[in-house]
């Protein structure tokens, strides 16, 4: 290669850019721009300097010089920045580059190929656009029937198809997706050598696949071989923690599925099982064991909806709560305060005592306090004090009195004397209650509470009124069932309440006396 | 009444029947040496005679421990307190015998709750570091709040003052607790609030020249405050132990930092919380260490105000407490962990804003107050200054 230094075009790279590089006369081509590019790797990829080289690099069209190398090393530079900063600019810079090889007066390459798809899988899960997914997978599918795809590019391409599959997949819910996820990853066992250690991975991918096919298209044929290739990767001892932890949670969801379809108990059993174990196998703090607590919960809810056993209602608020509590990302924990309010009502409205009730409802007050106003946070209590009102009603139990009562304390603590309307309300996708107003809500009290206790409300009454009233009516039936007033301040839930109240907030980091 | 059934500690009660006049013994510390039949030296005055300075200071330290071994119930009749008296006065002597064996100046031995530690420890690391056995833990008598690891000899060293020290300080909040669970009941009655002075006498000896053989002793509010403070202080240590073992094993010699430090206590809540032990819930495992954190900076605040610092000690940041806040969230303690956890660290937060709210020249006094009450051959002085901490009026 001659000395075509990059001397001349210096000036387009400012020192501040190009710091300690020194480009002079005595390097060749190839060196000064893999000196460029060094220093690209390790300084910030913006400005114009770096819109100058790309712009250098793909008008460079000197038969002379094959610069393919350092266009595809700055694009994969440029393709990483984009994952790590979201910069569209250098994703299409990197892509720009990419095709620049490709139109090459030669024949791409497949690994340029291979790199392209890679960039445009990458973007496309990233930028959440299916259709540079589709055109990774095009890219993919050529290479496979192209001539020079031997066993190692196959397993690339393969693992790539996976990937780009499973990727769209995601995004557009294609049953014919994760069928080819799932045959990507079954071909990449079948290429395996004997004792290759990613087998067990391949086959939970396929697992996977399989069973998001199930999901969306209810063939017993995917669940049935998604459960046994689960099964299979639990006999590798060797595989690490997390990879166990995914393939119980898998499994445990299969088993659930298939336990639902056919209301075998024996299978709900196993599930919670096999998910108390994706659960223990888990990193505490890392974001996958709020899913396989919350899919925990739904095994127990499925194994109530059979034995109607309150202790699986009881394990499924548990598991909830917990999902729910370490749930940072805030959809996911929209849609995790839902399924705790809603499993909390019908847990309420079960009836039986259950002390960590008090533990539940402190941490939904905590969040939601947080969240929302507080007198927001108050409306949606009420919604679970009138299932509280009435089960206590019904059962005269003085521990769902006492329930009645604090809840009734907490929404009066909560909702100011002079709120009027809780018509602006958010909603939690997946709550199954209403934005109202503030007159239907306290009408939609005064009609269970008069039904309920027969108290007589005037129409002018307000929250406050109502709320107290109702307060002073439950203590005088727990002194009529025999109790002191020192005796109901002393069993009161209060203290517990917000005591519990107090480390939930502690554990969000809003410490306080 | 809250009550729960879970205890590591292998705690024995004399007169189970009525627990207030009871002694209580911890068999997780020395008791073995105390149990452990020896024929009483005959060269016992000499022995007295022959205590040097140093010797004296080893002693007096070998016999706080021992005396830590055995505590009174709150309502303790003359008989029992008799008894303890006694107790205290084979320690005395058996501790002197100690301190002419040299491994108690070289080497002491590690008492069962450290064994235990240690071995938890290790079972949980070994799968994933085989090199944990090569490991040493050593037991001294540093009279400092610490367990410390050495790179260069491979070895950690755990002050076997620091679990005696601990555990005095949860059983203060534990008594408190105790007391506040029974005062609740009687709607009318002051709860009972807590200050810095309840930890004071304890710590003295740290920044002060008081012998450790003394100061006071603490007695038992109940069998749950008991049991409670030896399992907290057993996981308290088992945490910084663990929190050691991180150094060694992921962190090369002369390396420090914060982000040292997070991944060590990141590392030891994973070791606690994925096997929290025999009859322990993490609920006990989040309560012991979010304690832990809080009495470490009391401890630390009043190090400055006695050193006349009126500011507030620096906090690394992220602060190191809020590390717990995932794991807590993740694990989901139940509501009796939450109820006695938080009463717990509520005491502690206003113990310490106490604290910060006080300038060093009052702690000073209050310091030279008890400072003179412990060191008096005068009775009636140090009568003085005794508390009725958690008593009820």
């Amino acid at each position: 290669m001659g000395d075509k230094g990059l001397a001349a075009g210096a000036g387009d790279y400012p020192d501040a850019w190009v710091e300690g590089i020194d480009y002079g006369v005595s390097q060749t081509f190839d060196e000064s721009l893999t000196c460029v590019v060094e220093v690209a790797e390790g300084k910030k990829l913006t400005g114009e300097s770096l819109d100058t080289l790309v712009t250098s690099l793909l008008n460079f069209d000197d038969p002379a010089y094959d610069v393919r190398v350092v266009q595809i090393r700055l694009a994969k530079l440029l393709g990483e920045h984009f994952l790590r900063s979201g910069d569209e600019h250098a994703l299409q810079q990197a892509m720009d580059l990419m095709m620049r090889v490709q139109a090459g007066s030669h024949l791409p390459q497949p690994s340029v190929m291979l790199e392209l798809a890679r960039l445009r899988s990458e973007a496309g899960r990233r930028l959440r656009r299916p259709a540079l997914l589709s055109e990774a997978i095009q890219n993919l599918d050529s290479i496979k029937t192209g001539p020079a795809c031997d066993s190692a590019l196959e397993q690339e391409v393969l693992q790539a198809s996976w990937r780009a599959h499973t990727w769209r997949a995601e995004l557009t819910r294609s049953d014919q997706d994760w069928l080819s996820a799932a045959s990507a990853a079954i071909r990449l066992i079948e290429v395996a050598e004997v004792g290759d250690p990613y087998i067990s991975s391949h086959e939970q991918a396929a697992a996977r696949a399989l069973l998001e096919h199930y999901e969306i298209t209810k063939q017993v044929d995917s669940l049935k071989d998604a459960i046994e290739r689960l099964r299979r990767c639990l006999t590798d001892s060797s595989a690490p923690r997390a990879h166990i932890a995914q393939a119980c949670y898998l499994l445990g969801r299969a088993l659930r599925f298939r336990g639902q379809r056919s209301g075998s108990v024996l299978d709900l059993n196993e599930a919670v099982i096999i998910l108390e174990r994706a659960v223990v196998e888990s990193d505490f703090t890392d974001e996958d064991i709020m899913a396989y607590l919350s899919n925990q919960a739904f095994a127990y809810l499925a194994r109530y909806e059979v034995t109607m056993e309150i202790s699986d209602l009881d394990e499924a608020l548990r598991a909830l709560a917990r999902s729910f509590s370490a749930t940072l990302d805030p959809v996911k924990a929209e849609h995790r305060l839902a399924n705790l309010f809603n499993v909390l009502s019908l847990r309420i409205r079960r009836g039986g005592f259950e002390l960590e009730l008090l533990s539940h409802l402190a941490l939904l007050e905590s969040r939601l306090t947080r969240k929302y106003d507080p007198a927001l946070a108050g409306w949606w209590l009420l919604h679970l004090e009138v299932e509280a009102y009435i089960r206590a009603y019904d059962s005269q139990s003085s521990h769902d009195l006492l329930l009645a009562m604090l809840l009734l304390k907490r929404c009066a603590y909560l909702i100011p004397d002079d709120v009027t309307s809780f018509e602006d309300i958010e909603v939690p996708a997946g709550a199954q209650l209403k934005p109202g107003s503030f007159i239907s809500s306290l009408q939609t009290f005064k009609e269970v509470s008069a039904k309920s206790a027969g108290i007589r409300f005037a129409p002018t009454d307000t929250f406050p009124d109502v709320l107290g009233a109702l307060v002073e009516d439950i203590r005088t039936d727990l002194v009529n069932s025999g109790l002191s007033a020192d005796e109901i301040d002393a069993c009161s839930f209060e203290y517990s309440y917000d005591l519990a109240l107090f480390v939930h907030l502690d554990n969000l980091g809003d410490t306080h006396v | 009444m809250i009550s729960r059934s879970s205890c590591i500690s292998t705690i024995s009660v004399t007169r189970m029947s009525d627990f207030g006049k009871s002694i209580v013994f911890d068999n997780d510390s020395y008791y073995n040496y105390m149990q452990e039949e020896y024929p009483e030296s005959p060269d016992w005055p000499l022995l007295l005679l022959q205590l040097s300075g140093e010797r004296r200071e080893r002693r007096d330290l070998i016999y706080f421990v021992l005396r830590s071994v055995a505590s009174v119930g709150r309502d303790a009749d003359e008989e029992t307190l008799g008894a303890h008296q006694l107790w205290r006065n084979a320690c005395i002597r058996r501790a002197t015998e100690l301190s002419f064996r040299p491994e108690f100046h070289e080497r002491p031995p590690l008492p069962t709750w450290a064994q235990r530690a240690v071995v938890q420890v290790r079972d949980q690391l070994r799968p994933l570091y085989p090199q944990v056995d090569a490991v040493e833990v050593i037991a001294t008598f540093d009279p400092r709040l610490h367990v410390r690891a050495y790179h260069t000899t491979r070895q950690i060293h755990v002050s076997l003052l620091t679990r005696e020290l601990l555990r005095l300080m949860d059983l203060s909040i534990w008594n408190a607790i105790a007391t506040h669970q029974q005062l609740r009941r009687k709607p009318e009655a002051v709860l009972p609030g807590l200050n810095y002075d309840y930890f004071l006498p304890f710590l003295l000896p740290l920044y002060r020249e008081i012998s450790w053989a003394l100061i006071p002793m603490m007695r038992l509010n109940s069998e749950l405050a008991g049991v409670g403070a030896a399992t907290a202080a057993g996981l308290q240590m088992t945490f910084m132990i663990a929190h050691e073992f991180a150094h060694l094993l992921l962190h090369d010699d002369g390396m420090s930092g914060p982000e040292l430090e997070i991944e060590a206590d990141r590392f030891a809540y994973d070791v606690l919380f994925r096997a929290p032990g025999e009859n322990i819930t993490v609920g006990d495992v989040w309560m012991a260490v979010r304690w832990l954190f809080e009495i470490l900076s009391i401890e630390n605040l009043m190090a400055w105000r006695l050193s006349g610092s009126n500011g507030t000690p620096n906090t690394s940041t992220p602060s190191r407490h809020t590390l717990i806040h995932p794991f807590a969230r993740s694990v989901g303690p139940s509501l009796i962990d939450l109820q006695l956890g938080g009463a717990g660290l509520q005491m502690l937060l206003a113990i310490r804003g106490n604290l910060e709210g006080l300038t060093a020249e009052a702690v000073r006094k209050r310091a030279a107050l008890w400072t003179e009450a412990l060191t008096t051959e005068d009775v009636k002085k140090s009568e003085r200054i005794k508390m009725n901490i958690f008593g009820e009026e």
